[in-house]
């Protein structure tokens, strides 16, 4: 289950298909509040497997950070599961940014401007939503972040 | 006028088949149906010429969904005379995450006390035969297969998970029938269809035939 994630110099284990796993056990009901199917925030314009390695690790960083601020601790329902299944897809997440900031200590997580390009992009799909519909709309679309880190 | 009913995509190496159910309570009824599908993150649902009031209750949609980067959706109404129902949607669809694997290619060559297996990984769907075939290996990098022998002498079974795709199988009784079923599985994926099964006989013991002689 556990899966090497290799951002140029930077080399992480992670047990994504926990994460995954986690993942599918919601994503029916995140993604059936999802009204803006026309937006689409991940785009494979910005996806990390076709991000220069060197910035890889940035760019990584740059979305576990988001959806860690901006996304879990925003996203509003009463349904314990869904919310114990978010609890622990976070942890996951500051698990894999700490290992991230190791490398970043390592001078091998540089940001330049390819990784700070794509991020800000995907920050304004996120916000052309109003910001709950957002925040749905990014939980429901960690399937595709997911993909992301598995390729690469 | 009630809409179709547990509309969904079944999908075998990414085969992606819309199928549903008729309308609750309108049994009996000549109704047609038109099918619609959306790519998640573009601006309009798209028709398929092919599934415009058609009689059946499923439309092949592989062609259109046949980028597995890409999520869907589908839709479908039914229509009656001059009446018809709201539309009836899926989930958001993702191929990558959804479709089944089918099993492999086995060959099997036996010997007197040993029985080599070759696996050839299922082929994605392809539009047509002359199209380049794509590997479901190719796709996903974690597939693997539940190999299981079944000796039908001694009745006795046993399994194993292997990766690669050629196994030889030592230490069998000889001129004895084994069976081998083989599953396709990726950590992650939905379940798995039909396992492909095939059977072979060890040969005959030479060394015990050239005593008797």
């Amino acid at each position: 289950g556990l899966k090497t994630l290799h951002l140029g110099s930077c080399v992480v284990t992670i047990n994504l298909q926990e994460i995954q796993h986690g993942f599918s056990e919601i994503r029916d009901s995140v993604q059936a509040k999802d009204d803006n199917i026309n937006i689409r925030i991940l785009r494979s314009t910005e996806s990390l497997q076709d991000t220069k390695a060197s910035e890889k690790c940035c760019l990584l960083h740059h979305l576990l950070s988001f959806y860690l601020n901006r996304v879990f601790n925003n996203y509003q329902t009463t349904d314990h599961p869904t919310l114990r299944k978010l609890s622990s897809l976070a942890n996951s997440f500051l698990i894999i940014k700490k290992d991230l900031q190791l490398c970043h200590a390592h001078m091998t997580c540089q940001c330049e401007e390819e990784a700070i390009a794509k991020y800000n992009r995907i920050l304004s799909h996120f916000e052309e939503l109003e910001p709950q519909a957002a925040t749905v709309k990014a939980l429901g679309e960690l399937d595709i972040l997911l993909r992301w880190m598995e390729e690469s | 006028m009630p809409k179709p009913t547990n509309i969904t995509f079944f999908s075998i190496n990414m085969k992606n088949v819309l199928q549903w159910n008729p309308p609750e309570g309108l049994h009996g009824i000549e109704l047609t149906y038109t099918v619609q599908y959306f790519i998640y993150g573009q601006k309009k649902w798209l028709s398929k010429s092919e599934c415009r009031q058609i009689n059946r209750t499923y439309c092949d949609l592989s062609t259109e969904t046949s980028d597995y980067e890409h999520q869907y959706y589908a839709k479908v109404k039914a229509i009656w005379e001059a009446n018809c129902s709201e539309w009836a949607e899926t989930e958001r669809f993702y191929p990558l995450l959804e479709t089944q694997i089918g099993p492999p290619e086995v060959a099997l060559a036996a010997s007197e006390k040993s029985i080599s297996i070759v696996l050839t990984a299922p082929e994605k769907w392809k539009r047509n035969p002359e199209d380049p075939t794509v590997s479901m290996q190719q796709i996903y990098s974690s597939l693997n297969y539940n190999i299981s022998v079944y000796n039908t002498k001694s009745k006795r079974m046993w399994s194993q998970f292997v990766t690669n795709h050629t196994l030889v199988l030592s230490w069998l009784e000889p001129n004895t029938l084994y069976c081998v079923t083989v599953e396709s599985f990726v950590p992650g994926l939905p379940g798995h269809t039909q396992p492909s099964q095939q059977c072979v006989s060890t040969l005959k013991d030479q060394t015990s035939t050239l005593k008797v002689k």
